[in-house]
């Protein structure tokens, strides 16, 4: 698998995303670390009960269902369809400041290295990039700006609370 | 006004070398078109019918006269030598080079300007009352607000990628120069018996294809919880807000379908993980950013020996006096007025202005109103801050560069979008309609006796030139490929808003001027002392209107 950027670094994926929501048994899926669509993990998570399972929430799934249960999840990956659809910036601030979700948070489908200083700063920490991305040029970006101006979840102290 | 401290130039200077790289990288083609796109939107560049447009932003109007000049000095530099101030208080450039606008950009960061945020889907820069400040109808000054919500929605790194556009206006007079309830996201400044100061907040108000007046939603924000709570509503839009068709995807339809209550609700909800957060602003930040608005060293003036003064010279100089009654409004410091500098003459776009008259104005804004001005959304520009002494001598340098045309807060003091000469979306040219209007009504004494009339003309349906919300409003419709120019009737944007209605089946360009004058000639017809064309309006109704029109 590509790797992805994980915590302003390189590494390898060990995590495969399962795209397929029509699975109907827990047995036909493979072997290895897995993100499943919300609706599989629902259906299969206590069958899958001791692997590494994550789930992956698309645009227009709010993390909602997850509430109470977020951190029992080992990852969650919020999709953008388009890098344009910009849903998944909310949903990742609901489920930090929210929920108190405190693992892994990826960003995965057409992720571009012109958003990934504002992904920083709503909650995600792993970036699984568009393929066409180059990730050596794309950790340049996540320093866009070193004093924003307005309290996000990296830094919640907006400027003013700093001085 | 608000003055950079390192920070903000830093912030800035970052912007700059960002979308620097962003364009070297869309011109080497490892960025594509669509990707590229709103990038340069939320840097201000639109790409037009014939060029590239530069939005630049004025953060609610105001300006000093170092930006002033910066601004002539790019139009001549890369541009055709003229600028446009925008219905939204910004100014525009109509023909820069894409490959020069990061040095565009990296010179107006030099004088604190930016074009940040002035389109695409995201927050754009907050407009406010052009008198805020010297209003002497104002209860509250604006401007702080305004500045604060400039810092916190610049790089938002949640509402970049919003449903649409997001715009956001503050008020704090008694007549609402700032067109809150068509807004976003509308903002009236409170002031309680006890001198609390807060927030009326007003939700869903617009234009475009379908205008809505705004809903209140709520009736009284403490101070301190402004940044909280507009979190919380933008929270909520960008999450629920329609992203499936372009026409449906503004905070009014989602609050229209909705119902305001349960918008309410769900913000209420959202705000309660944020309210007294860490957001929540201190008097510390609070004090900072008034402190960036107080009042300039005014001088002492006897109000009644500036009166007989300049009563003197009316009566030896009646152009002048002209201007004086159109062109000068009351201020709140005694034996001081405001004076619109009019961009409204006939026989240029309204709006435009050129690099020679953007220097004359700095020059003027420096020897006269403390080296300040402002842009107004009717497309003008005000110095602020003027000597009821100095007024006689203004005049006639405004007059020697044409600024000085006398119609100000008349018909022809008209808003009018670029339209089909310029831009991509629009139907029909509205400017030469805008012109044959003023050719056709040129008689400053008869227009003066009209009293206010706002006539606000769009090319189209996005409505750049408000035209909902205009006395008389004019839009520009396709018909079978021809230009056909509808007309509606009785719009406000003040806070008795209301949206204009239809008068009729549209009419041909020629015939507009015609028709104007015809919807006039009801009016006086009806009148009844110095009822303005307005309340003639509301009382008769458009019937009225209508069957001499269509007769």
């Amino acid at each position: 698998m590509p790797n992805i950027i994980k915590d302003g670094a390189i590494i390898n994926n060990n995590w495969l995303v399962i795209v397929d929501s029509e699975i109907t048994d827990a047995t036909a899926l493979p072997a290895g670390d897995l993100i499943l669509p919300l609706a599989l993990w629902q259906q299969f998570k206590e069958q899958l009960n001791g692997r590494n399972i994550g789930l992956w929430l698309n645009s227009d799934e709010a993390p909602e269902p997850i509430k109470d249960n977020c951190n029992d999840i080992a990852l969650i990956a919020i999709n953008f369809p388009a890098f344009a659809d910009g849903r998944g910036y909310s949903y990742a601030n609901v489920l930090r400041a929210q929920y108190g979700y405190e693992g892994e948070l990826r960003a995965i489908g057409d992720v571009l290295k012109d958003q990934l200083s504002y992904m920083k700063r709503v909650g995600f920490n792993s970036f699984d990039m568009r393929d066409d991305q180059n990730l050596e040029q794309a950790l340049a970006h996540f320093q866009d700006f070193e004093k924003p101006y307005q309290g996000a979840i990296d830094n919640p102290a907006p400027l003013f609370a700093q001085r | 006004m608000y003055v950079y401290e390192p920070y903000d130039q830093q912030l800035i200077n970052e912007r700059v070398e960002q979308y620097r790289n962003q364009t070297q990288r869309f011109l080497a083609g490892e960025l594509s078109e669509a990707e590229f796109l709103p990038l340069r939107l939320q840097n201000g560049l639109y790409v037009q019918r014939l060029a590239p447009m530069l939005r630049v932003a004025v953060p609610y109007g105001l300006m000093n006269s170092a930006q002033m000049r910066m601004l002539a000095k790019i139009s001549r530099d890369y541009d055709k030598g003229y600028a446009h101030i925008s219905t939204r208080q910004n100014v525009q450039f109509n023909w820069p080079d894409l490959a020069d606008t990061p040095d565009i950009l990296a010179e107006l960061a030099t004088v604190e300007m930016h074009a940040v945020q002035t389109s695409g889907n995201c927050i754009r820069s907050t407009t406010s009352d052009h008198f805020a400040g010297i209003a002497a109808d104002e209860y509250c000054d604006p401007r702080p607000y305004a500045e604060i919500i400039r810092q916190w929605s610049t790089f938002h790194p949640e509402f970049a990628y919003l449903p649409r556009k997001f715009k956001m206006a503050v008020c704090g007079s008694t007549n609402d120069r700032a067109a809150i309830h068509v807004h976003d996201i509308g903002i009236e400044m409170v002031v309680k018996d006890n001198g609390e100061i807060g927030y009326k907040v007003l939700v869903g108000g617009g234009l475009g294809r379908t205008p809505v007046i705004a809903s209140v939603i709520n009736e009284f924000l403490p101070e301190k919880h402004l940044i909280t709570y507009l979190e919380a509503i933008l929270r909520v839009y960008n999450q629920h807000g329609r992203r499936d068709n372009k026409y449906k995807a503004r905070i009014k339809i989602l609050v229209r379908a909705m119902g305001v209550e349960a918008f309410r609700e769900m913000v209420e909800a959202e705000w309660t993980f944020m309210k007294d957060g860490p957001s929540t602003l201190t008097q510390k930040e609070l004090d900072r950013v008034k402190a960036c608005f107080i009042d300039p060293d005014y001088a002492d003036i006897n109000d009644d020996d500036a009166n007989l003064n300049l009563n003197a010279q009316v009566s030896s100089n009646a152009d002048f006096g002209k201007w004086l009654r159109n062109n000068t409004h009351a201020h709140k410091k005694s034996g001081y007025k405001a004076v619109t500098v009019s961009l409204k003459k006939t026989g240029i776009a309204p709006g435009d202005i050129t690099d020679e008259q953007m220097d004359a104005i700095a020059d003027l804004a420096d020897e006269y109103s403390f080296a300040e001005l402002r842009t107004t959304h009717l497309q003008n520009i005000i110095l602020g801050d003027v000597k009821k002494s100095d007024l006689f001598e203004l005049w006639k340098k405004l007059d020697a560069l044409e600024l000085a045309t006398a119609n100000i807060g008349t018909l022809t003091d008209l808003i009018c979008c670029p339209g089909g000469d310029f831009c991509a979306l629009a139907n029909a040219k509205s400017i030469p309609v805008a012109e044959a209007i003023q050719r056709k009504f040129d008689d400053i004494d008869y227009l003066h006796d009209l009293g206010p009339i706002e006539l606000n003309i769009s090319g189209c349906m996005n409505a750049c030139g408000h035209h909902h919300v205009g006395h008389i409003g004019v839009l520009g419709v396709d018909k079978k490929g021809q230009e056909f120019f509808q007309i509606s009737l009785g719009g406000s944007q003040d806070k008795d808003a209301s949206l204009a209605k239809i008068l009729g089946p549209s009419f041909s360009a020629e015939a507009v001027p015609s028709i104007i004058e015809k919807l006039l000639n009801v009016f006086i017809k009806n009148r009844s002392g110095d009822e303005t064309f307005l309340e003639v309006y509301r009382r008769v109704g458009l019937a009225t209107f209508k069957e001499a029109v269509y007769a």
